[in-house]
């Protein structure tokens, strides 16, 4: 293999007019990358349009949610106009048939956008006596595991980590946090983790984490940032890319706007027009 | 020539010969426990288990005689909230012996999955006991009144006594993990069980379960008690490591006699042997500082040698070349195997008598009541296996070692003559 092939980045779009071409092309394969905002940034709706893109053109995509329900998503969804009928859409709400649910994934002849909706299956086992050493991370590493066996998964959204330092026992956090990502790379599925941050405050100073123990940014190979930016009483949604490895990226502050069931970035390092 | 030269090698007592392997294994999966290397019927044969739970039997040239799966039933629904990497997962060294008394003998291994095995000599379940907890505590049999028992630690906080056919006798209750290897011997004509728990209690029961005593280390406690006659004298003593770094020793009341500090975790058991021929016993554990230790029956430091990563393994001694003193073997997860001398060697920091012309400071009594050196670790060799080394065993009539590295490898070490 030549050397310049054995070294090609694949990448991963990110459908977002104007961010494609300042990140040379997408997201490397395989990366980790953290989406983090506050709340109302779209960090769930940006993420979701990837991963619909994605299933459009054939691949397979996989979006587990531990907070909202799949229904409540896929409301929000529609209303943004995204045309579900392009995709195969399977929600996963009862754990019993998963498995016969990824079998079916085999199946379709269009990309499959799997949905998994952890809050209905918490319902389900509320009251049944787990084992001593049973945790939702575990489920959520088996159901990656099991959407892989299925077949080719090119994307795979947690929404959100926030949720899953609730959910699982973290003993030691970041130990565990670092054999999350490692189990994730070792399975080499580009992943978008969802993470939540408090609002920007004025008094918050220049150094910023973008993790709640510190040390998720230095596992993550990308961080995407959303914020909120008011002024003069109008509020603008801003989009950054502040960390992306293996990628000459601009790290401008962008202005990102939703139109017309597409996003779209402004106005990169520049004040927005008001 | 070689003869002489092995003569004039051990005139100068140097060591001859050379460390050979002489096959390797490859099991395919990942080996997170040592190996056991024993004999059956005359036939030596290598046990070790994997991380994704089969236990496999091996001859004495590496050909795999028989695998046991570990098959659980499981709901498909409490299938999906457990890890699957490591569900099934061995990580203890198995036992093997004539548990039943039938003349053969059987294996005995515990797995992640809650579940003491028992198998026949040809990996044909036996019978199985259910705990609720994951079992790294590897099991001890124990005789009771003519009865066989076999005792053993669970995750589940508590410690297991059956009987030979799997049945429940008794439990005590920890209210702690139970990973450490429980010990079993007879003081004042009485047999008690010790062992350790993951809130650092060392405990001391009857063979009926009832407390004696216990003692709290600073730390988890997941190595088996050594036992022995530190002193020489008729008073046993034991000798336990715990994640707190400390080397404990412990009279037969539970107080403490002496520790010992290193800058690691201390996971495995120590062994106790008579290296100098004194009647006392010196103390060779392990510790995840990367160091192996030799200490004297009062805790003091003969000498330690270090090496570039964890040892977790309990060291094993033997003398493998036959020349009538010991070695200590391990393993460390710097890949290698290294063999030491028993007792070190003495190493002269001054000469007495000429140094204390060229000092120009210091009290002349210093010289005469100063050691003139001290004991270092003294490597015979060292053997690089590639992978992290996860422990070994010995054949005590071979002198042949085998060792397993965490990439699923098993391999056969010998000494060789030159």
């Amino acid at each position: 293999m030549a050397e310049a092939e054995k070294y090609e980045i694949k990448r991963i779009k990110t459908y977002i007019e104007g961010l494609d071409e300042n990140m040379q092309g997408g997201i490397p394969d395989g990366h980790i990358v953290l989406v983090r905002g506050s709340a109302g940034t779209m960090k769930s709706s940006l993420c979701f349009n990837i991963l619909y893109n994605e299933c459009i053109s054939g691949k397979n995509g996989l979006y587990i949610s531990l907070e909202q329900s799949t229904k409540s998503i896929l409301k929000h969804i529609v209303n943004m106009r995204f045309d579900m009928g392009k995709v195969n859409l399977v929600e996963i709400t009862d754990i019993a048939k998963l498995s016969a649910q990824l079998t079916d994934v085999k199946k379709s002849n269009k990309g499959n956008l799997v949905m998994c909706d952890i809050g209905a299956i918490r319902k389900q086992v509320k009251g049944m006596e787990l084992g001593p050493s049973a945790d939702w991370l575990n489920t959520i590493k088996n159901i990656v595991k099991k959407m892989k066996e299925s077949g080719e998964l090119a994307l795979f959204v947690l929404d959100s980590l926030s949720a899953l330092y609730v959910l699982s026992k973290f003993d030691n956090p970041r130990a565990s946090l670092f054999h999350i990502f490692e189990y994730l790379r070792d399975l080499e599925v580009t992943t978008l983790i969802i993470s939540e941050t408090r609002p920007k405050r004025a008094d918050a100073g220049d150094s910023v984490s973008h993790g709640q123990f510190d040390v998720e940014d230095f596992l993550a190979d990308g961080i995407i940032l959303l914020e909120l930016a008011e002024r003069q009483r109008k509020v603008t949604r801003e989009l950054s890319v502040v960390k992306m490895r293996a990628t000459n990226t601009n790290i401008d502050v962008w202005t990102l706007e939703f139109k017309n069931g597409k996003f779209k970035v402004l106005y990169g390092g520049q004040p927005p027009l008001l | 020539m070689a003869a002489l030269k092995q003569l004039f090698k051990q005139i100068q007592g140097k060591k001859s010969g050379r460390i050979d392997k002489k096959w390797d294994f490859k099991s395919g999966s990942q080996i997170i426990s040592p190996p056991l290397m024993d004999f059956d019927e005359e036939k030596d044969v290598i046990l070790f288990g994997t991380k994704d739970g089969k236990l496999c039997c091996l001859d004495s040239n590496g050909k795999m005689l028989w695998k046991f799966n570990i098959e659980e039933k499981q709901d498909k629904i409490m299938e999906l909230f457990e890890d699957s990497e490591t569900t099934k997962s061995i990580t203890t060294r198995p036992v093997f012996w004539d548990i039943n008394r039938d003349g053969r003998k059987e294996v005995l291994f515990g797995s992640d999955s809650g579940s003491l095995y028992c198998l026949n000599a040809t990996g044909k379940l036996l019978w199985s006991f259910k705990t609720k907890g994951p079992i790294h505590s590897r099991p001890e049999l124990f005789v009771d009144v003519n009865e066989q028992n076999i005792v053993f630690g669970s995750n589940d906080g508590k410690l297991y006594v059956v009987d030979e056919q799997g049945k429940l006798k008794w439990h005590f209750d920890a209210n702690s993990a139970v990973e450490s290897s429980p010990v079993v011997f007879s003081d004042q004509g009485r047999s008690v069980i010790v062992f350790g728990t993951a809130e650092g209690d060392i405990f001391c029961i009857t063979s009926k379960g009832r407390e004696l005593w216990r003692f709290r280390a600073g730390g988890i406690v997941t190595a088996k008690p050594a036992v022995g006659n530190i002193y020489g004298t008729n008073d046993k003593y034991i000798v336990l490591g715990s994640f707190d770094k400390f080397l404990y020793a412990l009279d037969m009341n539970g107080n403490l006699e002496w520790k010992y500090e290193t800058e690691g975790s201390i996971r495995s058991e120590a062994t106790l042997c008579d290296f100098n021929g004194d009647g006392k016993l010196e103390i060779v554990f392990s510790s995840c500082d990367n160091r192996v230790y030799c200490l004297n029956c009062n805790g003091d430091r003969v000498w330690s040698y270090e090496t570039d990563f964890w040892v977790v393994d309990s060291p094993i001694v033997a003398d493998i070349d036959n020349d009538k003193r010991l070695e200590i073997m391990f393993g460390s997860y710097d890949a290698s195997v290294y063999f030491l001398d028993s007792e070190g060697e003495f190493m002269m920091n001054y000469i007495p008598g000429v140094s204390n012309v060229m000092m120009q400071s210091g009290h002349f009594s210093d010289d005469i009541t100063t050691d003139p050196g001290k004991y270092s670790a003294k490597k015979l060799w060292q053997y690089s296996l590639g992978g992290i080394v996860v422990g070994g065993s010995i054949n005590v009539k071979t002198k042949e070692l085998v060792f397993a590295t965490k990439d699923g490898s098993i391999c056969l070490l010998a000494h060789k003559k030159e």
